[in-house]
């Protein structure tokens, strides 16, 4: 599992670790029913304190993403559960508001973005050919 | 400091502006005194003997003072301050300047000395023997340490050399020399040839010393090691060979002896082991020798492993023999381990030294005695041996006399260890001073006795001291009995070291104590008075306070107090 | 500015009250600190701020004048022996024995303590890539480090005391060292306490926090509450200002004009107030990191110190 930490962004470690797990769920990277690495590995591969860790995979658990199952791991959850769709439809409002926010502040108006939407949007269907 | 001449010349003199105060005007002063006692002839021998002692121990300070060297921090030993290798100054000028100012504050001392303490008395002492003899003997000392940096052993090896070279030759040679009588020694040649040889060969050794340390110094800064590569690679190989240590330590005194003996345990034997060679092999290679020359030299034989432990001493009461800095370092220091453990571990090392030392002493003297030596002084004094005590009484005078030795060679190595492991500067200073002064003081009498022995001493000259000596050492019995006392209990207190260790220790010590008053009663059966006296100062010369003292000391340099 | 924490009987190292004074200099001012057991306790000062002399204290290398030091319960001056086989050391200048091998100083630090690991210790040195068989003295400055470090590990001591363990030393070998303290902290009940200079490596591995300045401990807690509890703030003023905003819980004030950025602690509900107060709007609000708070604390002049904090 591939994360980069920086203590330096402002956003607290665990968070970040919670954000970018989410981030590989939701994305794909992470399949539903994969085993993520243990607490101490984790904590050993990022150079950060174990607690943080546990932390970060406390708040996962609570938020559905992973569930940790008794003496064997910790494991992400399958998909279809409504919370990893929730998820996914968090993370994609965020980017569209801050786009948003961008054209107001540039001035170009709602119809001219879901024009330009459209317009990126068609060849990217094909290259990917779904 | 517009040069580097005077910044060098600053620098020594800030360092050890104390010293050099004091000796000043501790010189000064003795000239004062002596200038007003000059017309009374009571006084004036006693001054003479102070005076010389004075002027021995201000030599003695101003070797000390340009002991011009400083260790690396990341651990090399003594050699010179390297951080002068980033001036911008030659080499050449590095060495010649701390070499000259030396050499110029020891002929000033001694000149100074001659000058304001003996001619007041009416005594004028020879000026230009002793002083080139001294230029050359410090040119020598600095060239040593300064051609050593990284083997401390061979630093000490030759620092012992030479000492032992430098003490023999004013102690014995000098005197010869100045007044002529050189045949008494067994030289047959010319008084005057050997006068001049011996001038030219002193007035070589000076700049002989300044090219050898300018080269040494040279190879330091420039980072080229020479000639002694193949040393240290043999030694390298030996160490792991057959010092390296396959199985584990069995406890972790055992770590810290190893530990202990590793760093000071040879330094005795090694350096009785220097004066040994350099007083056998020349003496044997000399030819056969008369009675009085072989009794001469093995007195030397015995007497350098008192003189040694005497001097070792000091620096085995710091912390860290090798280092001048009293504290204790912290890796020692957060050992889990208490005080009391480690003063047991420097005693026990110490007791080891002293062993091997003797033993070394022993062998090669009675090595020496059957190859070069001439038994008839020898059989002369053993016959008085045979004529005073019977056969038992001689065998056990001889065991137990060996004893005694062993027992006072090991109190001169640890007496120095509660005031050295206490951290505190001034006084560290202080008794070394105060042990100077007594040893100084000792010696001086000695040779004068020997100068004067024709003079015979007899008890009325005593008088006043027969009478109070007693009472003086008994009260110090019973002072050093309390004082003692106290310790232990506060080492039992604080939990320092086991209740067997203690008992341990006192036994040792009453055995101690009961064999040297075993060797006093059977050497003087007739005299009561001395016999008792003796006692005392055997009870006094044993260390019983003293280990205790050192452990609490020690807990509080620990601690940082 | 008080930071709950676990409570005082649970802490591995308790301090109260302590001070020190050399000669003139007072070193620590009345600092009281407790470090749970289990955590990881990071200590930050400038140079000179008192990080070492704490840290003696804790060893018994120095004896408390006033106030007390408690180590697993014992004063580590009066029962030297009970504390320190427990407590694993790393000094700021490796001071160890030149003259010893790698493998004599291994096998030397192994009679003192009973429980060295003899596996640990060889993963160790292999790990850390150091020869048995050269002397200490031949070393270089990051290999002495670490070999300090081996012998303060391999016994798994409940606490590990490092003092400055990365000053000195290149990225490769403080990586090392940091790997080695997380390993330390991820077996149950050890805990470290660590002084370092160097903020980020501190944010990484640290749960606790304690500042010292100038001898007074100027925050003291859990790192992340500690955090949570500063923020940078940018304020803009309607009219332009000629002399820095006084806000009375800013730390640094920087800036000119109409737009002030604010370093400031305490509860974000006071601060909005104060900031009305000024006649000033917030446009900007972030989290500052560990670097700008200590900065900003450690630039107080003496006069502006509130009194010494205690972590409870």
């Amino acid at each position: 599992m591939q994360i980069n930490i920086s203590p330096k962004e402002g956003v607290p470690i665990y968070q970040q670790i919670v954000n970018q797990v989410k981030y590989l769920v939701a994305s794909g990277r992470l399949s539903p029913g994969e085993e993520i690495p243990p607490i101490r590995a984790l904590a050993e591969q990022l150079t950060i304190n174990p607690n943080t860790v546990a932390r970060a995979y406390l708040e996962l658990e609570r938020a559905g993403v992973v569930t940790k199952r008794h003496g064997s791991g910790t494991y992400v959850s399958e998909s279809g559960s409504p919370l990893a769709r929730r998820e996914r439809v968090r993370i994609l409002t965020r980017r569209i508001d801050a786009l948003l926010a961008e054209a107001i502040n540039m001035g170009i108006e709602l119809d001219q973005i879901v024009d330009l939407l459209r317009e990126r949007h068609a060849p990217m269907q094909t290259r990917t050919g779904k | 400091m517009r040069s580097p001449a005077l910044a060098i010349a600053w620098e020594i003199w800030h360092r050890n502006r104390v010293g050099g105060v004091a000796s000043l005007s501790v010189i000064g002063t003795a000239g004062l005194v002596n200038w007003l006692v000059r017309g009374n002839s009571r006084w004036t021998g006693l001054a003479e003997v102070t005076g010389y002692i004075l002027l021995v121990l201000a030599l003695f300070f101003t070797f000390a003072c340009f002991h011009f060297t400083e260790g690396r921090r990341k651990g090399g030993f003594g050699s010179f301050p390297f951080r002068l290798y980033n001036m911008p100054v030659a080499t050449h000028w590095l060495v010649a300047f701390p070499m000259l100012y030396g050499s110029v504050a020891v002929l000033t001392v001694y000149v100074a000395g001659a000058w304001l303490i003996f001619v007041p008395l009416g005594k004028t002492l020879p000026i230009v023997w002793p002083c080139l003899y001294l230029v050359c003997g410090f040119t020598q000392f600095q060239m040593i340490i300064w051609s050593f940096p990284e083997s401390r052993y061979l630093k000490l090896l030759g620092l012992s050399l030479a000492a032992a070279v430098i003490a023999f030759g004013w102690m014995f040679f000098l005197p010869h020399i100045l007044e002529g009588t050189l045949s008494e020694l067994g030289y047959t040649g010319s008084p005057a040839s050997f006068k001049r040889h011996l001038l030219i060969g002193l007035a070589l050794a000076g700049p002989a010393a300044f090219g050898i340390s300018l080269c040494r110094v040279h190879q330091q800064r420039h980072g080229m090691t020479f000639g002694l590569r193949p040393f240290a690679w043999c030694g390298e190989w030996t160490s792991r060979r057959f010092l390296s240590r396959p199985k584990p330590f069995r406890s972790a005194t055992q770590a810290i002896l190893w530990q202990e003996w590793r760093q000071t345990g040879y330094i005795l034997p090694i350096g009785v082991g220097a004066i040994l060679m350099m007083t056998c092999v020349p003496s044997y290679l000399s030819g056969p020798l008369t009675g009085k020359t072989t009794l001469g030299v093995l007195s030397w034989i015995f007497i350098s492993p008192f003189l040694l432990a005497v001097i070792i001493g000091r620096g085995f009461g710091k912390p860290d023999f090798w280092n001048q800095d009293l504290n204790m370092s912290p890796f020692n220091a957060v050992r889990p381990l208490t005080s009391g453990q480690w003063v047991t571990a420097r005693l026990k090392v110490a007791a080891a030294s002293v062993l091997l030392t003797w033993g070394l002493a022993l062998y090669v003297s009675f090595v020496w005695v059957a190859h070069a030596g001439d038994f008839e002084e020898l059989d002369q004094l053993f016959q008085q041996l045979k004529f005073h005590y019977s056969p038992q009484e001689r065998w056990s005078l001889l065991v137990l006399a060996f004893f005694a030795v062993l027992v006072l060679t090991w109190r001169f190595m640890v007496g120095g260890l509660a005031v050295g492991l206490s951290g505190r500067k001034r006084w560290y200073q202080l008794s070394n001073l105060l042990t100077a002064v007594v040893w100084v003081t000792l010696l001086a009498c000695i040779v004068w006795r020997s100068d004067h022995s024709d003079h015979n001493l007899h008890l009325y000259d005593l008088w006043p001291w027969v009478t109070w000596l007693p009472l003086v050492l008994g009260g110090a019995v019973i002072a050093k009995s309390s004082l003692a006392a106290w310790t232990w209990y506060q080492v039992d207190q604080r939990q320092m070291l086991f209740r067997q260790s203690i008992y341990a220790y006192f036994g040792c010590w009453m055995l101690a104590a009961g064999l040297l008053t075993g060797l006093v009663v059977i050497a003087f059966p007739h005299t009561a008075w001395l016999r008792n006296l003796l006692v005392l100062l055997a009870m006094l010369l044993v260390p019983l306070a003293g280990p205790g003292m050192a452990m609490l000391t020690l807990a509080k340099n620990r601690s940082g107090s | 500015m008080n930071f709950p924490s676990t409570s005082s009987a649970d802490a591995v190292i308790a301090i109260t009250g302590l001070s020190r004074r050399f000669g003139s200099k007072l070193a620590l001012d009345d600092v009281s600190l407790f470090v749970p057991r289990g955590s990881v306790f990071g200590l930050v000062g400038e140079n000179g701020a008192g990080k070492t002399t704490l840290i003696k204290h804790i060893l018994g290398l120095l004896k408390a004048e006033s106030g007390s030091v408690r180590v697993f319960g014992k004063d580590p001056v009066a029962d030297p022996v009970g504390v320190l086989s427990r407590v694993g050391y790393l000094s700021e200048y490796r001071d160890l024995p030149v003259w010893m091998r790698v493998d004599q100083l291994l096998g030397y630090t192994r009679a003192f303590y009973p429980g060295w690991d003899p596996q640990y210790a060889e993963q160790l040195r292999g790990q850390f890539d150091l020869d048995p068989a050269a002397r200490v003295k031949t070393l270089s400055q990051g290999q002495q480090a670490k070999v300090g470090l081996l012998i303060a590990l391999a016994f798994r001591p409940e606490l590990l005391l490092l003092d400055e363990p990365s000053s000195g030393l290149d990225p490769v070998v403080r990586r090392d060292i940091l790997e080695a303290i997380i390993q330390t902290v991820a077996d149950e009940g050890r805990t470290v306490l660590f002084s370092s200079h160097l903020l980020d490596e501190v944010e990484r591995v640290s749960d606790q926090l304690a500042m010292i300045h100038r001898g007074r401990l100027v925050l003291c807690g859990r790192l992340d509450e500690i955090k949570e509890g500063h923020r940078r703030l940018v304020l803009r003023f309607d009219a332009p200002q000629a002399a820095p905003p006084p806000m009375k819980q800013a730390l640094s004030v920087r800036g000119s004009g109409r737009e002030w950025t604010v370093l400031c602690n305490g509860e974000r509900s006071g601060l909005c107030a104060s900031v009305q107060q000024l006649g000033a709007r917030i446009v900007d609000e972030q989290v500052p990191s560990l670097d700008e708070i200590f900065v900003a604390h450690a630039g107080q002049k003496a006069g502006a110190l509130e009194p010494s904090t205690a972590c409870s």
